[in-house]
């Protein structure tokens, strides 16, 4: 009876959601370093995954609504990615402060 | 001239079973899936431009930002992530009940998520009068920022503040949302023949979730 | 008005007039336009607001052009010259470009073009016009209350301090963002599923492949605006400072999101112009495209590169030198794209038989005015070009080339164009080309003298200049009103037609796209029964079947060719 309600991809889902979740948690008490957020994010990502694609059901949709999802993701990467890389590469501004005396050469 | 042609898809009203400029209701089901998504595509890169100011923000003052991560209330916010996932699983598990007939089940699933997202909306409140109690405001008002002066304090607040508040407006419209299809299935109206309407329904439920999935690790966790 | 071109009548028009209800006479209470969900009523809808919205704009445009006519104060003072140009600015692109051809012409035409009865969503396209209404009149509000000083780009930290109603019109603006999105998610849906069975996507005219470009940077580009300018309404009604430099915030990141938006935007506006185009070019060479696929790809490809290439307004603001120069080589990518276009009409028109109605003039002006506007694109596309060009009049003389230029006169392309199957009137011909010959002479003469200004220093945006720049100003205005008689003609015209035009029949042009194979105007669903797709969108080798045909035989008649 459950197995006509509920499909199994649903089930096995909730399961390892609730379970990244939890593992997301106690590993945020383990002190990893700079690598903390790349491995929250990861897990994050995963998790977001498994939600688009089987309780959202993209995974079993045409390849346009695909595309409306992964070209929304493109243009995410290129925004962060070049204004990131603008901060990352910005020289110090060669200005002076406000009313600073004028240098001498 | 004259309103003796009058045909309005409107006139024929709830009982046809598909809108009159679409072949047949799998067409307009599938319409309507490719708009949810095509709208979540928006989403997605209206929230994006804020991901995009956090992760500018924090690459330019990492220690202010790993600081103000350390003082949030991480364990509010997880608990948070916890019911959204939750609630998550139970609309997915109502899409699957109303498609398999069980409207009743499928009632109390969609009553549950919406309880569900109550309980967040609530957790969050706490969560803000306390940061309130604490002297953090957005715009970097308050006695928080008097005690932490250097620049980055300000811009993780204010993120915070207008990243989780504009996803609780979306937790809101969601349960608006959830509680219009509600009816829909309580009334008959809306069963496992036009099971598509809660699909979609049930789609942006599950995106607000997405959302807060990316949103804990950034602002809670790491 | 009697200088009509003839036109042989079609048997459609032998009919009681009675006996074939049109979209317009269907129904003719007010109630039944307001309450409309007909895409065909939508875009008269939008036709008529933005057109009013485009005569305000052009308000703002000749006071300012007025101001200029000697160095120092002529007609206003300073803080209202600063209002005038943030109006001009904030009207035109929000009120008037943006919705332009998408909202009119994509509405009124797309559904027909796939062969559907309506879009996909009809009562969301309804909610569009109402949201587009609403935030237009909360715009019109703050420039009642005390206007707005800061551009129409809205650049922080002044924004975030400006006295003026700020707060307001980025709220007006940030609401009409929700109707371009609801516009461009209906086309996208609409292209996807209402297509008429066995229509493939190579066989869809190429106006739709441009409106599905459109559509797609809509949907993308815009949120992200809408992020932003909450973030500096609340900066400005809250006092944040998110963007203020004295708490740490980077002004230049809002310029980041701010043309992540505003410059894809500029292909919102311009690709539907090279839609239009694409569909009166082969219409009046009476021949197929030179190559369909590579304008139909190109379009798309224009939506992509569009994205990559916003930073190439900040080169002096402070961006790193790595981001510039990277922004600056994906912004020249756009020529090529442009280019495959502008060269495919050419040769397009050249083994055609050329018959010079109005909208093809118009496209003529588009085709010289586009290649200028967009070599001098190209040009300032070079950060080291830039940085000497950068906030002077040589770049608003080229934006102007590529928005007024470009989109504009595609704009009044499409409007001469589809005027008969809109109205099933057509206007006096000889008029029509003296309007667009008018346009096209006034505008030359308006921005042309404004490279050489912005070429020997003269600032945008400001109030006074030094006398020796008079000569060229006053050319400068003296355009202006040429190009606004060439516009007052041109609507003239078309209202004198509205009322007592020549009937025309359903094919007046000749054209074999799908919109000319139902009545003029249309019925209310578009067609009378199951259209005939047959015959393909560009294929002039062979004749259609019945009163949708050309009256005039084929090959095309001799006095045609001009």
């Amino acid at each position: 009876m459950s197995s006509v309600a509920f499909p199994r991809s649903v089930t096995w889902t909730g399961v390892a959601l609730i379970a990244l979740w939890l593992a997301s948690f106690g590993l945020s008490f383990v002190d990893l370093g700079d690598a903390a957020l790349v491995v929250a994010l990861v897990i994050a990502a995963v998790k977001a995954v498994l939600v688009v694609a089987f309780f959202m059901e993209l995974a079993y949709e045409p390849f346009p609504m695909k595309l409306a999802l992964l070209s929304a993701a493109a243009m995410l990467a290129i925004l962060i990615a070049l204004m990131a890389a603008d901060l990352v590469t910005r020289d110090t501004p060669p200005l002076l402060p406000y009313r600073a005396p004028a240098p001498q050469s | 001239m004259t309103t003796a042609t009058h045909h309005e898809p409107a006139a024929i009203g709830h009982e046809a079973p598909h809108l009159e400029h679409f072949e047949d209701l799998e067409k307009q089901a599938h319409a309507s899936r490719l708009g949810m998504w095509i709208f979540l595509a928006t989403e997605v890169l209206l929230f994006g431009g804020a991901f995009a100011l956090f992760a500018s923000y924090q690459v330019v003052f990492p220690e202010a930002f790993r600081y103000s991560i350390h003082h949030n209330a991480k364990l509010l916010g997880s608990l948070n992530t916890g019911v959204l996932l939750v609630s998550s699983i139970f609309v997915a598990a109502a899409v699957h009940a109303l498609r398999g007939g069980r409207s009743k089940l499928a009632a109390w699933l969609v009553t549950a998520t919406m309880a569900l997202g109550f309980a967040f909306l609530g957790i969050k409140s706490i969560e803000y009068s306390r940061h309130f109690a604490e002297g953090i405001f957005p715009g970097g008002v308050g006695s928080f920022f008097q005690e932490h002066r250097g620049p980055g304090f300000p811009e993780f607040w204010t993120l915070y503040y207008g990243m989780t508040g504009l996803h609780a407006i979306h937790v809101t419209i969601g349960i608006g949302v959830l509680a219009f299809l509600l009816a829909g299935i309580v009334r008959g109206k809306l069963t496992h023949v036009n099971s598509h309407r809660l699909d979609i329904g049930a789609i942006y439920w599950h995106l607000v979730d997405v959302i807060w999935i990316f949103l804990w690790p950034l602002f809670y966790l790491a | 008005m009697t200088t009509l071109a003839p036109t042989v009548p079609s048997p459609r028009d032998a009919l009681p007039k009675a006996a074939q209800p049109t979209y317009l006479n269907v129904e003719t209470t007010l109630r039944s336009w307001l309450l409309t969900t007909d895409h065909k009523r939508i875009g008269i809808l939008y036709l008529v607001s933005i057109v009013v919205f485009f005569a305000l704009g052009g308000v703002f445009a000749l006071a300012i052009r007025l101001e200029h006519l000697t160095p120092n104060p002529t007609l206003m003072d300073a803080m209202t010259y600063n209002r005038m140009f943030t109006l001009h600015g904030v009207v035109m692109v929000w009120l008037f470009l943006i919705p332009s051809i998408p909202a009119v012409f994509g509405n009124f035409v797309l559904p027909i073009m796939l062969g559907a009865k309506d879009v996909a969503f009809p009562r969301l396209n309804l909610a569009s016009w109402y949201i587009f209404m609403a935030g237009s009149i909360i715009v019109l509000v703050s420039t009642i209350s005390s206007g707005i000083d800061t551009g129409w780009t809205f650049y922080p930290p002044y924004s975030s301090y400006s006295n003026t109603a700020v707060p307001t019109a980025l709220f007006g603006v940030f609401i009409i963002g929700f109707s371009t999105i609801i516009t461009g998610v209906n086309f996208i849906v609409t292209t996807h599923t209402m297509r008429k069975s066995g229509l493939r996507w190579l066989q869809m005219p190429l106006l739709v492949w441009a409106l599905y470009g459109t559509s797609i940077i809509q949907v993308l580009a815009t949120p992200v605006l809408g992020m932003v300018l909450l973030l500096v309404m609340l900066d400005n009604g809250l006092g944040w400072g998110f963007f203020n430099p004295a708490t740490g915030g980077d002004p230049v990141l809002f310029q980041h999101l701010f043309w992540f938006y505003s410059h894809p935007a500029v292909y919102i506006m311009i690709l539907p112009s090279m839609g239009v185009v694409s569909e009166v070019v082969t219409t009046f060479s009476r021949k197929n495209p030179f190559s369909y696929k590579a304008i139909a790809y190109s379009s798309l490809g224009i939506a992509f590169v569009g994205f990559l290439t916003w930073g190439h307004h900040m080169f002096v603001s402070g961006m790193s030198k790595f981001d510039a120069g990277a922004f600056g080589i994906l912004s020249m990518l756009v020529a090529i794209f442009s280019a495959i276009k502008v060269f495919n009409w050419t040769w397009t028109l050249k083994g055609g038989a050329v018959s010079l109605k109005t909208p093809l003039l118009y496209v003529f002006a588009f085709l010289f005015l586009f290649v200028f506007g967009g070599m001098t694109g190209v040009a300032v596309a070079a950060t080291s070009l830039d940085v000497h060009w950068h906030d002077t009049y040589f770049v608003v003389a080229h934006f102007h080339f590529i928005m007024v230029g470009g989109a504009l006169t595609g704009f009044l392309a499409a409007l001469h164009y589809w005027f008969p199957k809109m109205t099933g009137k057509m206007y006096s011909e000889r008029l029509g080309l003296l309007s667009a010959a008018l346009v096209f002479a006034g505008f030359f003469a308006t921005f042309f003298p404004q490279f050489l200004l912005g070429n020997a220093g003269m600032p945008r945006r400001y109030f006074n200049y030094p006398p020796q720049f008079q000569v060229l100003h006053l050319v400068s205005t003296s355009g202006s009103w040429i190009l606004a008689a060439g516009l007052i003609i041109a609507a003239i015209v078309l209202l004198y037609a509205l009322k007592w035009g020549h009937p025309v029949g359903p094919n007046p042009w000749g054209s074999r796209s799908f919109e000319w194979r139902t009545d003029s105007p249309p019925p209310k669903h578009n067609f009378h029964r199951e259209p005939n797709f047959d015959v393909g969108t560009y294929d002039y080798t062979q004749p259609l079947l019945g009163k949708y045909d050309d009256p005039r035989p084929l090959p095309p008649l001799p006095q045609d060719v001009a």
